[in-house]
């Protein structure tokens, strides 16, 4: 399959999604398609359901409405498909456990050997520049730096989908400049990447960009 | 209304943690009011016990006089109470304390004139008056004496004087009158003697038997006494002034009326009472052992009061600590909220108040909670190990204890709190941890340098691993534990750290995730201490109880001897032996023990029948080495070979042929026991001159044992004789019917031995041969020395068990004293280290050895009992009472166990037991909930990790491998420290409020039963542990993530 040819399969593909929060919707008739190379940016006055978006895509929640396939296979909420990685609003990570910790237990759970595992989680924390602090707890580091090894665990995986809720909100400008170009690395390599932003910047350099606007309120 | 709702909002919110400190404030609560409630509630016990079980006599104060009987008792009486009432505190608290005194005026009446055997010694009857004596003596005949000169007379010396109801008594020159009988009396049964305290002195002084003055005394001639002629007060008060009496007040302290607090009071006053020089010029004596009483309940008291301090002290400390831990975790859970109150500008004080009004007002709570659950545990303790009856009160010290404890616990809350309190806002949102696992030392290092302080403090005294006694010893299992606690808590981590390295190149998630949470969960293995505390604490308890259980049991066994014992009185002229063994025909559930016990040297003398004795006896292990059944042999190697004339027989004869050398007018006299007769004692019959021919003499009252047959001349024989005679055919005839030989008789030699009729100051000189069926006795006879032919039945001297409280060698001679209170030279064949029925001092030999050493002859000292296999007491009590005999008392193993039970230490166990349980069950409920909780603030990352594509499976393994270890460690560290504690120190911790000499006491802990209730114990937290890790993992959802909560 050429590079043309697979760009045909889409690698998400999403359509008619609804999701609601206490009984109110929060978006609804959202279509998501992701093929390979793709940079796509969720946007939108906080809590018009970036996040929530997110997670339906990412698996991590049934919408009220709608489907979601991966590779053409729905998606099973409650689990990352296989070759997606996601990185979520609060991070996820292990308290009690190592950056390298963190990174090395998502690919050891994905079937990589122990020792691949520690090269790989080195490498990836490496390249965000978290290399010196890859033994220290997650809990001794700064918000930024718990960000980024949460971006490395999603990246360790080489995902051909990553899913990222504001992944460089707690960065400065350089690491942001560092993890946006690790991420599009991704699309580059021929997945795509799907993330939610506030920044316009961000954003600006996506290729599609889906806008959520603030519903009014409407009941189910 | 607004602030209440929030406080239940947060409540609800908090539930785990808020439960946790409601509940271990209560028990703080609970256990500072179970210490002096269940101490108050044991002291009266105690009291009840001292009070109830002791003699009459040792819970009596009996004072006496003399001289003119007019008024003599009322006025003693009037005498001790003046003296007596103000050290008491008045009239009315002497009414209290003592049952209302029996005023006795003792004087004598001439005896009936009945014949009586040559030499015996007739005494006067006593003429008693007693204060109420119709309502404790039942009346065969007529009525209760009611005016002067009347009298109650016995059914026997009714008999004996020839008088009935309405008969009159000359009294003759006494001055007392001609007494009118007005009925017959019935004597108290021995039991009614023995155990009510208005017979006191009674026994001796009114009714005849073997107590009478003068009945003891085994080498004096034969005693006739009589039961006592009772008569109104007015007898004595109207005689002449010169008739001289004695009086007795006797003033019996009531059990039921007696309360803790009087005892001090009591003991003085009572002391003051008998040392008294006023009463002593008047020639009155007092005597009591209330004061042994007081002291030895006092004692008794000591061993109480200090463990139950110690108990309480240490559950109370472990309480404060759980208290500590939980409310650090809840000062957490609450400090965003705290931050937001400093927010809003709450004050230093405002925001303290804010901060601990949760657990402030769950402590407020638990004090009417934890003091009512003290109360109640403390009342079920009560019933359950106290004597029946015993009140369990809420004594305001119990209440001010639980005010206490709840401030305590309201002292560790703050502590727990200050950091949450102090804490800037900005770091309290601050993403990066503030101390991240790092754990201070502080609190570790005032733990472990306060249990080494105190460990080494107890070593230096004495109190440990010595021969020293005391219940600071009770402090070691707490502070060995606490050390133990303190470093397997920092040890726990450091070996989950050392696995770091390879659990990250090997294994799997679950274990990988473990061992990192356990080694860097922030004062997470804190929980570790108070579980190891407290698991120490209670192993030891554990063991501290089967042990001292196991010794209780050991004593009661060694000391009642068998599992029932019946004091008793076999029916006049009948043997006791014979009765039981008809009664139990099979010889195992049934046998008579002789026991004298007027040695000076505290040696008793138990005269068994050894096989029987053997089996029912109960032997514990170490109370003898060797085999029970070869012991038997032992003890009686052959039968008695007694040669016995029948029942029946009313005439004996022997033929006497070859007699040579015999001095002139020498004479024959048998000599024998009358087995029949009450007192035993040998008696003789002359068989007339000794010449060629038949001997003969009639017989009254056998069966009788021969025991001699000596030739006496009535002078003392100027030369020496050495001569012989041929003995054969003794016989017997039953009236005028067949002579009936005797079996063995005179045939054989075996039995016989020649001596002399008096062994003292004369030579045995002499042989003894048997040819052709007869005995050929050759004798040296001179002087005043008769020469006799021996019966030896029995082997001399008497082989024996003896404790080896009283010898440590076998072979060499013991002499004790025999039933007839005269020498008795033993021979120690075997030793035990505790011999049933009398452990430290007891002797035991053949009763049919012993019986026939004594010529059945029984000392007042002597008593006789019948010991009863387990099972078998009530059944054997009814054969016997049928049989005739008189059951004086009768005392079970499980009495003896239950008295001892309900003694200080054992008391004090029981506490430690429950105690610790509860430590444990709490420290390890504590532990799950601290898991649980860390496990639930975990939630969002495991859902997460689960986004992530680690197996549910391996998060379960997760959290159920930290909790199995977590709880595993704690737990197995503070077992061993239990049990090294509980080896070291057991032995030093009393368990008796005296501890016995004999039997040796056990101090290993047994195993299984130690094991059983820890299982138990830890297969509940175990289920618990399990269902918290479920319920953690249950609760990792990835559904939460959506919410950004992560």
């Amino acid at each position: 399959m050429t590079i043309d040819e697979a760009r045909d399969v889409p690698l998400l593909e999403a359509s008619g999604l609804r999701v609601e929060r206490g009984g109110r919707v929060l978006f609804s008739a959202i279509d998501v398609t992701a093929r390979p190379g793709d940079r796509i940016a969720v946007t939108g006055p906080s809590g018009t359901g970036k996040t929530s978006l997110l997670s339906v895509l990412a698996g991590l929640g049934a919408p009220a409405a709608g489907s979601v396939r991966r590779a053409g296979v729905a998606v099973t909420a409650g689990r990352l498909p296989d070759r997606t990685s996601a990185v979520l609003q609060g991070f996820g990570l292990v308290s009690l456990l190592t950056a390298a910790e963190n990174v090395e237990i998502g690919l050891r759970s994905a079937g990589m050997p122990p020792r691949a595992a520690i090269a790989a989680a080195n490498e990836a924390l490496t390249d965000l520049g978290l290399g010196e602090h890859a033994d220290h707890l997650v809990q001794e580091l700064s918000g930024g730096q718990q960000q980024r090894v949460a971006v490395a665990r999603a990246l360790a995986s080489r995902p051909q989908l990553l899913i990222a809720d504001e992944p460089t909100a707690e960065q400065d400008a350089v690491t942001r400049e560092l993890v946006l170009a690790r991420m599009f690395a991704v699309a580059a390599g021929g997945g795509a990447i799907i993330l939610a932003t506030h920044d316009p910047e961000v954003s600006a350099r996506c290729d599609q960009v889906v806008s959520l606007a603030r519903h009014l309120p409407t009941h189910a | 209304m607004s602030g209440l709702w929030q406080f239940f909002l947060g409540l609800r919110q908090r539930a785990g943690v808020s439960i946790g400190i409601l509940l271990v404030a209560v028990v703080a609560a609970a256990a500072g009011t179970l210490g002096p409630a269940y101490d108050a509630a044991a002291r009266t016990s105690i009291l009840q016990d001292g009070l109830h079980d002791q003699v009459p006599i040792a819970r009596a104060i009996e004072a006496t006089t003399g001289g003119s009987v007019i008024q003599l008792a009322s006025g003693l009486a009037t005498a001790e109470a003046q003296v007596l009432d103000p050290h008491l505190g008045g009239r009315a608290t002497a009414s209290r304390l003592f049952l209302p005194p029996v005023e006795a005026v003792l004087g004598q009446v001439p005896p009936p004139k009945v014949a009586e055997p040559t030499g015996t010694q007739v005494h006067d009857v006593p003429l008693a008056s007693r204060t109420g004596i119709c309502a404790h003596l039942r009346l065969t005949a007529g009525t209760c004496p009611a005016a002067r000169d009347q009298v109650l007379v016995s059914a026997a010396y009714a008999t004996a004087a020839h008088v009935a109801t309405g008969g009159t008594i000359d009294t003759g020159r006494t001055g007392y009158g001609t007494l009118h009988v007005t009925g017959e009396y019935a004597l108290p049964s021995a039991a009614e003697l023995a155990n009510d305290p208005y017979w006191l002195g009674a026994q001796c002084d009114d009714f005849s038997g073997p107590c009478a003055s003068g009945a003891n005394d085994v080498n004096g001639p034969s005693v006739k006494t009589f039961d006592a002629l009772f008569t109104p007060v007015a007898t004595f008060d109207q005689a002449p002034d010169t008739i001289q009496g004695a009086a007795t007040v006797v003033l019996a302290l009531n059990p039921d009326g007696v309360r803790s607090g009087d005892l001090g009071n009591l003991s003085a006053a009572v002391g003051e009472l008998t040392n008294d020089q006023t009463l002593s010029s008047d020639n009155i004596s007092v005597t009591s052992s209330i004061p042994v009483l007081t002291a030895q309940v006092t004692s008794d008291w000591g061993s109480l009061d200090v463990p139950v301090l110690v108990i309480s002290l240490q559950l109370l400390l472990l309480a404060w600590l759980l208290l500590f831990l939980i409310a650090t975790d809840a000062a957490e859970a609450r400090a965003p909220e705290v931050a937001l109150a400093k927010l809003r500008g709450y004050g230093g004080v405002r925001t303290v108040a804010f901060g601990i009004s949760e657990p402030a007002i769950l402590l407020l709570i638990s004090f009417p909670a934890g003091a009512l659950t003290g109360w109640g545990l403390t009342a079920g303790l009560a019933r359950v190990l106290l004597r029946p009856g015993t009140p369990a009160d809420l004594t305001p010290l119990a209440i001010g204890a639980a005010a206490l404890s709840t401030l305590g616990g309201l002292a560790a809350v703050l502590i727990a709190a200050r950091n949450t309190l102090r804490r800037p806002v900005t770091a309290q949102w601050q993403r990066t941890a503030r101390d991240a696992t790092k754990r201070g030392w502080v609190l570790d290092g005032i733990l472990l340098t306060g249990a080494v302080a105190g460990l080494a403090e107890l070593l230096a005294g004495g109190n440990v691993s010595s021969a020293r006694s005391g219940s600071l010893g009770l402090l070691v299992p707490g502070l060995l534990g606490l050390a133990v606690a303190v470093v397997a808590s920092r040890l726990l981590p450091a070996a989950c750290a050392a696995l770091f390295r390879r659990t990250r190149r090997h294994g799997g998630t679950g274990l990988f995730l473990a061992v990192r949470h356990i080694a860097r969960r922030p004062g997470g293995t804190r929980t570790t201490i108070v579980l190891t505390a407290s698991f120490a604490l209670a192993t030891f308890a554990i063991a501290a109880y089967f042990v001292q259980q196991g010794n209780i049991a050991r004593v009661a066994q060694a000391q009642n001897g068998a599992a029932g014992v019946m004091v008793v009185t076999a029916p006049p002229g009948q043997d006791l032996a014979t009765i039981v063994g008809r009664a139990d025909p099979s010889g195992t559930q049934a046998t008579v023990v002789d026991r004298y016990t007027g040695t000076s040297d505290g040696s008793q003398l138990l005269a068994v029948n050894p096989a029987q004795w053997a089996r029912i006896a109960q032997w514990a292990p170490g109370f003898y080495d060797g085999s029970t059944a070869g012991l038997a042999k032992q003890l009686e190697p052959f039968p008695p070979s007694t040669v016995v004339l029948p029942a029946r027989a009313t005439a004996v004869r022997l033929t006497a042929a070859g007699i040579r050398n015999a001095p002139p007018g020498a004479t024959a006299t048998l000599w024998m026991i009358e087995r029949g007769s009450t007192s035993g004692g040998q008696t003789s019959v002359s068989l007339g001159p000794l010449r060629d021919g038949t001997l003969a003499a009639q017989l009254s009252d056998c069966p009788c044992d021969i025991t001699m047959l000596s030739l006496d001349s009535d002078d003392v024989l100027a030369k020496t004789y050495s001569g012989s005679v041929t003995l054969s055919a003794l016989a017997t005839q039953a009236g005028s019917g067949p002579w009936t030989p005797v079996t063995p008789g005179l045939s054989r030699v075996t039995g016989w031995g020649a001596g002399s009729e008096f062994s003292e100051g004369c030579q045995s000189a002499g042989s003894v041969s048997a040819p052709d069926s007869a005995l050929a006795w050759s004798w040296t006879w001179g002087g005043a020395c008769s020469p006799a032919l021996n019966r030896r039945d029995l082997p001399s001297p008497v082989p024996a068990l003896a404790a080896t409280g009283l010898t440590q060698s076998t072979g060499s001679t013991y002499d004790t004293l025999g039933l007839d209170g005269q020498n008795l030279a033993t021979q120690p064949i075997a030793l035990a280290a505790a011999v049933p029925g009398s452990p430290s001092s007891g002797i035991v030999v053949s009763r049919a050895y012993a019986q026939l050493a004594a010529d059945y002859i029984s000392s007042g000292f002597a008593q006789e009992e019948v010991w009863t296999a387990p099972g078998a007491l009530a059944s054997v009590r009814s054969k016997l009472e049928a049989a005739g005999v008189q059951v004086a008392s009768t005392t079970t193993t499980a009495d003896i166990e239950s008295v001892l039970s309900r003694q200080g230490p054992a008391l004090a166990s029981v506490l430690f037991l429950a105690a610790a349980a509860a430590a444990a069950l709490l420290a390890g409920g504590a532990a799950v909930l601290a898991l649980y909780q860390a496990g639930r603030r975990r939630r969002l990352e495991y859902a997460a990790l689960l986004a992530g594509r680690v197996p549910r499976r391996a998060l379960r393994a997760s959290v159920l491998i930290e909790q199995a270890v977590v709880l595993g460690f704690g737990i197995i560290a503070g077992v061993v420290a239990g049990i090294v504690a509980a080896i070291i120190v057991l032995r030093n911790v009393p368990e008796f409020a005296t501890p016995p000499a004999s039997p040796p006491l056990v101090y290993n802990p047994p195993a299984v039963s130690v094991a059983v209730p820890l299982v138990v114990v830890i297969a509940v937290l175990a289920a618990a542990a399990i269902f918290a890790a479920l319920a953690v993992i249950r609760a990792a959802r990835p559904e939460l993530l959506r919410q950004g909560q992560a």
